[in-house]
């Protein structure tokens, strides 16, 4: 009876354990199942943009029930993703999204998760470093980063701030999900 | 004593951290929604002040998480015309200028009509749960199409109560599609006063685990003690 404080904490403990395993599974699938659906829509946007079909109209490609407005590549962290026209919690899952703006105005925000496969390693992208922006047209936009800042998650009015000093922004969360990591690009055009 | 304060003290830091892993859910119902509108010009960032802008209220929301909704009267006729069956599908600028030129024709009036601030800040403050149209006075120097909002902004998980509102304000003398930009450039989703979640849960992953491996070493420890207590005492 003595030991049943003991017992508690023990049992207790292994529970948590056995939480947090079961949570760490929980991300792994779901990273997973993430780059899965992400390499499934790029292959598509890709086949659909080189065969110029019907399915380009306006500025986005249609698969499924979401618009795709193009491809961006960081061949720093290899990441090759689709990029849907919109964003919410449910496209993050399988592309990258455009959060606000576009590349022809010059104020274009695109989000994405920190997993593996995705924005992950965004962190190590710094100063220099190019990205590559393909829209359904297949016109490719070399982008270069000039800057890179952490902003607080509420703190939408800094993301936004544009004196045009950047012409695309990629951001995820950090670890803790409470600051987001902004990396600012200007189109490569003119720097060289 | 101090031992044990020690340990009372490690048990309590473990509960705070492993509470503080967990999301609380907040009761819809105690949380107020909020509608703001900035209005600045699409190029030079410049704010738009002293412009007339109008909130009408097209449908309210009987739960927002399941989209249930129920039209005002003065738009019933209207809504059920629309696909109102996702955001996506809500907020389109197809549905704007419809409900636009239903108001038009109808003479409806707005709900709330401001005029936006220095800031280009136009603040409904507490509005009613529902979907909204949005309707800004045009100029002879600007031009921000008539657009949905709905309070409070919910993917289905999420729930935005405070939304924010930047609609793009272009020069009233340029054309929707210029011949030189084709790809038409998409209207963007309204923004909350928070980024988007863009994390995966690790964090509670590493404090779960903690915690778990100190409530283990702290149990071992005490049935080791009691243990050992038990062998003098008999």
């Amino acid at each position: 009876m003595k030991r049943l404080r003991s017992k508690i904490l023990m049992i207790a403990g292994a529970v948590l354990i056995i939480v947090s395993a079961a949570l760490g599974a929980y991300n792994r699938i779901m990273e997973k199942r993430g780059n899965e659906g992400a390499e499934t829509i790029r292959t598509e946007l890709e086949q659909i943009m080189e065969e110029h079909t019907d399915s380009i109209k306006g500025g986005s490609i249609r698969i499924g029930d979401d618009d795709y407005i193009g491809i961006l590549e960081i061949p720093k962290i290899n990441v090759k993703l689709p990029i849907s026209r919109d964003w919410s919690y449910e496209l993050m899952k399988e592309s990258l999204c455009r959060y606000r703006g576009n590349l022809e105005s010059k104020n274009m925000i695109i989000c994405g998760h920190n997993m593996s496969g995705f924005f992950g390693e965004l962190s190590e992208v710094y100063d220099g470093d190019e990205v590559y922006y393909t829209d359904v047209t297949g016109k490719v936009t070399r982008l270069v980063v000039v800057d890179t800042e952490y902003i607080d998650g509420y703190d939408v009015g800094s993301m936004l701030e544009n004196n045009h000093n950047w012409d695309m922004t990629l951001f995820t969360c950090n670890y803790t999900g409470k600051m987001r990591y902004g990396v600012r690009c200007v189109i490569a055009d003119g720097i060289e | 004593m101090k031992k044990l304060l020690i340990k009372y003290f490690s048990i309590l830091t473990v509960f705070i951290m492993v509470l503080g892993t967990f999301q609380i859910p907040v009761k819809a119902d105690d949380k107020n929604a909020t509608i703001r509108v900035v209005l600045s010009e699409l190029k030079d960032k410049m704010s738009i002040e002293n412009r007339e802008v109008s909130l009408y209220k097209i449908a309210s929301f009987t739960n927002y998480k399941e989209r249930e909704y129920k039209a005002v009267p003065e738009f019933a006729e209207m809504v059920d015309r629309l696909d109102f069956s996702t955001f996506k599908k809500t907020a389109t600028l197809d549905n704007s200028n419809k409900l636009f030129e239903y108001i038009t024709k109808h003479k409806i009036s707005a709900v709330k009509t401001l005029k936006s601030d220095s800031e280009g800040i136009a603040d409904f403050g507490e509005v009613d749960y529902g979907i909204y149209l949005v309707v800004t006075e045009a100029s002879d120097k600007y031009t921000v199409n008539p657009f949905i909002i709905e309070a409070p902004l919910c993917d289905g998980v999420y729930a935005q109560y405070d939304v924010i509102a930047y609609p793009k304000a272009k020069a009233s003398n340029t054309p929707d599609n210029p011949p030189d930009n084709p790809p038409d450039n998409p209207p963007d989703t309204p923004v909350g006063p928070k980024l988007p979640q863009t994390g995966v849960q690790r964090l509670p992953v590493l404090i779960l685990f903690i915690s778990g491996v100190t409530l283990l070493v702290l149990g071992y420890a005490d049935y080791r003690r009691k243990g050992k207590m038990y062998e003098k005492t008999s």
